[in-house]
């Protein structure tokens, strides 16, 4: 399924709220939690990486891998924090304006 | 802080490049390795794995391609954002934009030329080689008030020797030489010392500069301009090499000078000398105190202004050591490094018009500024509905930057069209002073300071209502829509922009006042002659001694046959006409019963006439009598004073019989010879109509006969009706006389008076500009402002107030603006006229007078501005304040 690139955003913010991933693991952590509707592929994960790295919301460093392997783990920043929780709000809001217009009476 | 974060990924994207990319290289191949190891755990063979890990993939390069996107594609597509949008609003309100535009336009354009003119003038690097080690070195004799009098031949011999500061001094006098040929033509010749060129360093285009052996006892050599190699010899190359007929004899042409060489020394000196001579006598062997050089110095390198400065006191103290007239006129010396003292006449003149024009700007500011408020707080709404749909505030300042921005680029492109017209408008009318500061014109420096300025605007513009949509309140912009009533710091903010600008206005009609009156005043000087019907010419009338004539005889041959012609009334003539830049005569004079020592300190512009002179200069005798026939050569020798003169050295007393001890040339070069005093006439402005600046004396040209000679023909009518006949007549008697400068008197006199009349006519220009600016922006702010309170208005005049009493309070309202602004623009005004007033002339820099009309004009000008906003005020309708409410 096609993800519009704001929700994009949202859903790599949002599986970075535990704690810290790799880019393999943002897009692991995105596959399981929505059962597979969403799979995200690297073309288009590490631009989001970077776009969001750029806005100052999540933050990139070097760590290990759990299989030992070097990699680049990302960490939400205060700011991304706040743009989380800003979006999540505006999401709610979307989706329920969307259902009641859907489930009104024709 | 999200800037920040733009800031440093800008640096990281155009510094540290290499970095990231081996970063992003590193993070990608990281990320296949653990598919690939993901895959072969789920028990692929490692050759499967990698192909499944690459089909995930999709192309690793195109991964790297789309992460290198984000930072121009985040950055680009903002903008090109910003500039679709900044475009459609300001096309959307087309009144203000072209009100902006051009307002700015004009401000900007305006200071443009105005600018060119100051870099052109002041700025410009003189073309000499290093020209910051050239300096002028003046003798001071401050008793004389002399403080920057030209040096003796001696004085500059004993500089060369004593001095340590200097790399070289050379020595310059101008006078002027004859072309002889086919086609006599005098040229201001500039007699130098041989170092001269090697002093400026400056080399010739063609052949060479001079050496020293042509200096004392070598052949004659001549150094030509570029301009007069192509006028006279046909930019022929060859000439150079070639012996020419000049002045009598022969002389070798070993030279042409670079097209951009140019003397620009100060104003007074002569400049447009065409040919340069090398001095071919020993100046240390000319009198001592026969003053006539210039020097001009090269400082050793790293030596300062300052230390040589010292230097030249410590000389100066050897010197008058030295020798005792040196000690008795207490010599010293002056030094100013060069360009200071190119520039010294007309800084105050420049620096006043950019002044000038830098009021026009602020005003032009100011109107846009109250304009793009204005706009601004109209679009208080759509600004809060973007900050409310998500646009954060810095996105919404950027926006308005943009706006700014396209303004200003649009302004900008249209100030330099204004400015091109600006100057070829100058161009007409610039006065000799600025024509000598060579071409003046739109280059990389002047379109430098236009962009600068335009940038400036840019950042005004754009942050003052961006600053104002920083303390937006969201919520309450939103619920009170556009009705909000303009809120009290805004409506401060729009009287402090009316204030500013009558502040600025009346500094500027203030300004203009001052110089149009000095204009005035100086154009109705009584110049000690009638340069009415006068025609003017000079020639070099030693040649008439190269005839078998003899010099005296040749002259007054020539001065009957100029009377002979119809319609002249009386013809003279004189060493030195009156507001011509020839080189001044002026010594000491030592009145009988004075030692030398006590008349050292008199200085006296010396002239030599032939008898006609006064009266057809049309000089009044105030006592005693014009030169006549018995003024012979060899009889007693006589001279003439201005009552300048007769007045400092013999208050209240007869002058006629008095002797004075006057500066005679003769054969021995020039000698002082007791002189009786025959009569006394009214002074002559002979510098300029601004200057009274010393006393006179006239000695007759027959008994101090001095080449060249200048004629004045006074004529019934138009003199110009009389140059054929002039030339015909002069040519009859020697078709070698070349006549130099004929034109009327009025030239001189219009020359003179240029420089104020220009200043006059630019700055006039200007307070005529923030004149009608003023208005409109007075006019501008109050109309928005009532605009806002027609709901006011409306009920004001329900509960019963009377159309009359609105209008009144309007025009209350906007007439304390401009009495504030009055008061403070007064203030202005006279701090500002401190510093015009060394141009001002006849004219106080607290002329009542200009002051009052400023008043009223400034006033008027707000109260233009302020009519239609309270006739609009009076206007309201009480029931449409009712229906909206």
């Amino acid at each position: 399924m096609e993800i519009p690139q704001g929700t994009l955003d949202l859903l790599i913010l949002r599986a970075l709220e535990p704690g810290p991933l790799h880019g393999l693991g943002v897009s692991d952590r995105i596959q399981q939690v929505t059962h597979s509707v969403f799979i995200v592929r690297p073309g288009s994960l590490f631009p989001a990486l970077r776009r969001l790295e750029q806005k100052g919301w999540i933050e990139g460093a070097w760590g290990e891998s759990e299989n030992r392997r070097r990699a680049r783990f990302y960490t939400l920043t205060k700011s991304g924090q706040k743009q989380l929780a800003e979006e999540k709000r505006s999401w709610h809001k979307m989706v329920s304006a969307v259902n009641w217009m859907l489930e009104s009476e024709a | 802080m999200a800037w920040k974060s733009s800031a440093a990924w800008l640096y990281r994207f155009l510094f540290r490049r290499q970095h990231l990319e081996d970063e992003l290289d590193e993070e990608l191949r990281s990320c296949f390795d653990m598919l690939v190891d993901r895959y072969i755990a789920r028990g692929m063979t490692p050759e499967a794995a990698r192909r499944a890990a690459r089909i995930e993939f999709e192309g690793v390069e195109q991964v790297k391609e789309g992460v290198r996107d984000v930072f121009l594609g985040m950055n680009l597509e903002t903008i090109g954002q910003d500039i679709r949008y900044a475009w459609r609003a300001l096309r959307k309100t087309r009144g203000f934009t072209t009100i902006a535009v051009a307002t700015l336009a004009l401000g900007i354009g305006v200071n443009t030329a105005i600018f060119s003119v100051v870099y052109a003038a002041l700025l410009k690097p003189l073309p000499y080689g290093q020209p910051e080690q050239l300096a002028l070195v003046w003798s001071n004799f401050q008793q004389m008030a002399a403080i920057r009098a030209v040096t003796s031949g001696p004085i500059l011999g004993e500089l060369e020797h004593r001095s340590r500061a200097f790399q070289s001094l050379a020595g310059l006098w101008t006078g002027t030489g004859t072309f002889l040929g086919e086609d006599p033509e005098q040229v201001k010749l500039g007699f130098v010392t041989t170092n001269f060129f090697d002093t400026l360093g400056v080399r010739a285009a063609v052949g060479r500069t001079f050496v020293k052996e042509e200096g004392v006892g070598g052949r004659p050599t001549i150094v030509v301009s570029d301009g007069l190699w192509r006028r006279r010899f046909g930019a022929n190359p060859d000439i150079v090499g070639s012996a020419v007929r000049f002045q009598g004899g022969l002389v070798t042409i070993v030279g042409v000078l670079p097209p951009q060489f140019d003397l620009r020394l100060d104003p007074t000196a002569a400049v447009g000398v065409e040919a340069y001579t090398p001095f071919r006598d020993d100046l240390n062997k000319r009198p001592r105190t026969l003053y006539f050089l210039r020097v001009i110095a090269r400082l050793k390198p790293g030596v300062t202004l300052q230390q040589a400065r010292q230097d030249l006191d410590r000389v100066a103290v050897e010197i008058r050591g030295a020798y005792t007239e040196f000690a008795a006129e207490n010599l010293t010396f002056t030094i100013a490094g060069i360009h200071a003292d190119v520039v010294r006449e007309i800084r105050p003149a420049v620096i006043a018009m950019f002044a000038g024009a830098g009021f026009v700007l602020l005003i032009c500011c100011v109107n846009v500024t109250s304009l793009l408020l204005a706009r601004s707080s109209d679009r208080r709404k759509e600004m809060a509905l973007r900050g409310a749909l998500g646009a954060s505030r810095w996105r919404i300042v950027r926006q308005l930057l943009t706006e700014g921005l396209t303004l200003c680029v649009a302004a900008g492109a249209m100030a330099l069209a204004v400015a091109w017209v600006v100057l070829r408008g100058l161009s007409m009318v610039r006065p000799v002073q600025l024509a000598r500061v060579g071409p003046i014109g739109l280059n990389w420096p002047v379109l430098g300071f236009a962009a600068a300025v335009s940038l400036g605007a840019v950042l005004l513009f754009g942050l003052v209502p961006g600053w104002e949509t920083m303390k937006l309140d969201l919520i309450g912009a939103l619920r009170d829509g556009a009705r909000a009533s303009s809120g009290l710091l805004r409506r401060r903010f729009g009287s402090a922009l009316v204030i500013a600008e009558i502040a600025a206005g009346l500094v500027l009609v203030v300004g203009a006042g001052l110089t149009i009156r000095t204009w005035s005043k100086v154009r109705d000087v009584q110049p000690g002659f009638h340069p009415q019907n006068l025609l003017t010419f000079q020639l070099a009338v030693g040649r008439l001694s190269f005839t078998d004539k003899g010099l005296l005889k040749g002259e007054k041959q020539l001065e009957e046959r100029l009377s002979a012609i119809p319609g002249v009334d009386a013809v003279g003539g004189t060493s030195h006409l009156p507001l011509d830049d020839y080189a001044n005569w002026y010594s000491p004079i030592r009145p009988e019963g004075q030692t030398r020592a006590d008349a050292a300190a008199l200085l006296a512009d010396y002239r030599c006439v032939t008898p006609g002179y006064f009266a057809a200069m049309g000089t009044r005798l105030i006592q005693g009598r014009y030169f006549d026939e018995q003024d012979r050569a060899g009889g007693r020798q006589v001279a003439i004073v201005d009552e300048m003169l007769a007045r400092s050295v013999w208050p209240g007393q007869s002058v006629i019989g008095k002797r004075v001890e006057a500066e005679h040339v003769t054969n021995d070069g020039f000698v002082p010879i007791w002189t009786e005093i025959v009569g006394v006439v009214e002074h002559m402005r002979v510098h300029s109509l601004r200057t009274e600046l010393r006393g006179e004396i006239y000695l007759p040209f027959e008994q101090s006969a001095r080449s060249p000679l200048s004629y004045a023909v006074r004529s019934r009518s138009d003199p110009l009706a009389l140059i054929p006949q002039v030339r015909r007549e002069i040519h009859s008697l020697d078709p070698n006389l070349a006549l130099y400068k004929l034109q009327p008197m009025t030239v001189f006199v219009h020359d003179d008076l240029a420089p104020v009349s220009f200043t006059a006519l630019l700055v006039g220009g200007f307070a005529v500009l923030a004149l009608l600016l003023a208005a409109l922006g007075v006019y501008g702010v109050l109309y928005y402002q009532v605009s806002r309170r027609m709901r006011e208005m409306g009920i004001r005049l329900a509960l019963g107030a009377t159309a009359g009493d609105v209008v009144r309070l309007i025009m209350g309202q906007g007439l304390v603006l401009t009495a504030s602004g009055i008061v403070i623009g007064v203030v202005g005004a006279a701090l500002a006229a401190r510093y015009l007033r060394v141009l001002l002339y006849g004219v106080s820099v607290a002329d009542p007078l200009t002051y009052a009309a400023a008043l009223l004009l400034l006033s008027g000008a707000a109260l233009f501005g302020c009519w239609r906003p309270a006739r609009k005020a009076a206007a309201a309708n009480p029931v449409d304040a009712m229906r909206t409410e």
